[in-house]
């Protein structure tokens, strides 16, 4: 299995993914064949859960992806069932304090690491009883945390939240963070939002920990290449109905003569 | 069965645009929508898409007010009746070669006495009502489109018979497999003979008052999707949401490129 996402992140280079919101295998392939590193694949903001997660995530692994899943809240039971799928990785949303990035670091690892339930029979362990011993410390070392720092608050307690062992990449996830911050909508234009992502990188870079944080609202080449400035490695492209929607506005404007 | 905002579209003389559904997503047919396309053609040709996917596709056409259209996947009776009876507004039947073929395209598509398309009240089309049945009939005999895809040596020679046939609403000149026919692969509206082929179509289709589709490339600016009007086309149809997601991640993956550059620096 390919591991664009882990090679790029230990060797210090920048990688590119999107959100699937619309779960659809063949969008998914269409970035791995374009050359992106990874997807993730989104059960907060969407109708889909765990079984068609773990489709998309076979529609990632086929083209190269790396897949991560973003849950829906930081619980232990939902982190373990979407690792069980074989995602390389969980995104935890609203990591907002020491406690929830200790809780998720806990849910990611099996003992004597961490809590994660240990069960041979599913997929992320292919199945197999005679290879755990391999499978459980393999997973351990190679599955990926990224913990979402989007709220006022995760700013407050940054210092502490970086300091948690565990965690590979945060995610500055700017359209929560804007609200809380007051400036609804915005990107690093504003100087609320700028300044709070400079604070993380300054932190991350530390603790050797790379930053993730997405495009919206700007979906566009330039503002990447600013977040790079920033000292994000891991650009996260909107997400494929953003995408798919800024492109169908432009075709429609064919009518207008 | 709705009336069909497209059919209005059309007979008021301006341009329509739409779009093939590959993806099976309903979010992207509500895209579409919110966009101001006019119609989506949900696909059951080139896709996995079942009947059961497709009703909950048509749905989200119906939702977000875009015309949903409906490829089958051959000119079959039973496949017909079933899309319609969803609630798509019109059917586009692949490779239509000749007369006998276009003839059985309306028959499915119409109820008697003008077709022979299978009468059930117990549709989402007919609202799941017995009520005002008559009416309903009629209504969607009139409203229902049918497009004919010509995409063939063969259905250009047979040209004038298939465009003589009644209840002919649009044909649709597929470039793709035109090409391919035509001996000039993947050449599409690039090669002279097919953009010839486009003009002869929709010259006749016009005198006929049949409406003419096509496909220009996802990469084309506006001002070529224009060329296409100016040859007589009125219905615009991109091609499918797969081809289009695709050539826009292709100019995102650019940005890798460009931040080897800025790390350079």
């Amino acid at each position: 299995m390919e591991k664009r996402l882990h090679k790029a992140i230990r060797s210090g280079d920048v990688s590119l993914g999107m959100m699937t919101f619309t779960h659809s295998p063949a969008l998914v392939e269409i970035l791995g064949h374009s050359g992106f590193d990874w997807v993730t694949i989104d059960t907060e903001h969407t109708p889909f859960d765990m079984e068609s997660a773990e489709h998309i995530v076979r529609a990632a692994e086929t083209s190269g992806l790396t897949p991560l899943i973003r849950v829906y809240e930081n619980n232990p039971s939902i982190i373990l069932k979407a690792l069980d799928t074989g995602a390389q990785g969980v995104i935890v949303p609203h990591v907002d304090t020491e406690e929830a990035a200790v809780s998720a670091v806990q849910a990611v690892k099996y003992p004597p690491e961490g809590i994660r339930g240990a069960c041979p029979g599913v997929r992320s362990a292919h199945y197999s009883i005679p290879d755990w011993g391999t499978t459980y410390q393999e997973r351990n070392r190679e599955t990926l945390l990224v913990v979402l720092l989007e709220g006022k608050r995760a700013i407050e307690n940054l210092d502490k939240i970086i300091a948690v062992k565990g965690i590979d990449i945060v995610f500055v996830g700017p359209w929560d963070l804007s609200q809380s911050l007051g400036c609804p909508g915005s990107g690093i234009e504003h100087p609320a939002v700028a300044k709070a992502l400079d604070q993380v990188v300054e932190r991350a870079n530390k603790y050797n920990i790379a930053v993730m944080m997405t495009v919206t609202p700007h979906l566009t080449l330039d503002y990447a290449l600013e977040l790079v400035k920033h000292g994000v490695s891991c650009i996260s492209f909107s997400a494929d109905e953003l995408l798919f929607s800024e492109v169908c506005r432009e075709l429609a404007k064919v009518k207008i003569t | 069965m709705t009336k069909n905002p497209l059919r209005k579209t059309m007979e008021e003389g301006k341009l329509a645009i739409g779009m093939f559904h590959y993806t099976a997503s309903p979010a992207f047919v509500e895209i579409l929508g919110y966009s101001g396309f006019d119609f989506v053609i949900i696909d059951t040709e080139h896709t996995s898409i079942d009947l059961h996917t497709a009703e909950h596709l048509i749905r989200a056409a119906d939702s977000s007010g875009v015309t949903p259209l409906f490829r089958v996947y051959e000119n079959s009776s039973s496949l017909i009746n079933k899309a319609l009876n969803f609630g798509a507004q019109g059917i586009v039947v692949p490779h239509v070669n000749g007369e006998e073929q276009a003839k059985l395209a309306v028959e499915f598509a119409k109820y008697p006495p003008v077709g022979a398309r299978a009468a059930c009240p117990g549709t989402r089309a007919a609202a799941y009502s017995i009520e005002n049945w008559d009416d309903y009939c009629t209504q969607a005999n009139q409203e229902t489109l049918v497009i004919l895809l010509l995409e063939g040596k063969e259905a250009l020679n047979n040209l004038d018979a298939i465009l003589s046939v009644s209840g002919v609403d649009v044909v649709f000149v597929g470039p793709w497999d035109l090409s391919q026919s035509l001996g000039v692969p993947g050449q599409a509206y690039d090669h002279p003979s097919i953009v010839k082929a486009l003009e002869d179509v929709a010259s006749k289709a016009s005198k006929r008052r049949i409406s003419v589709m096509t496909v220009p490339l996802p990469t084309w600016t506006r001002e070529k999707v224009k060329m296409l009007q100016d040859r007589g086309v009125n219905m615009i149809c991109f091609p499918d949401d797969l081809l289009v997601f695709s050539d826009a991640v292709r100019k995102v993956v650019k940005v890798k490129d460009l931040t080897k550059a800025v790390k350079a620096n």
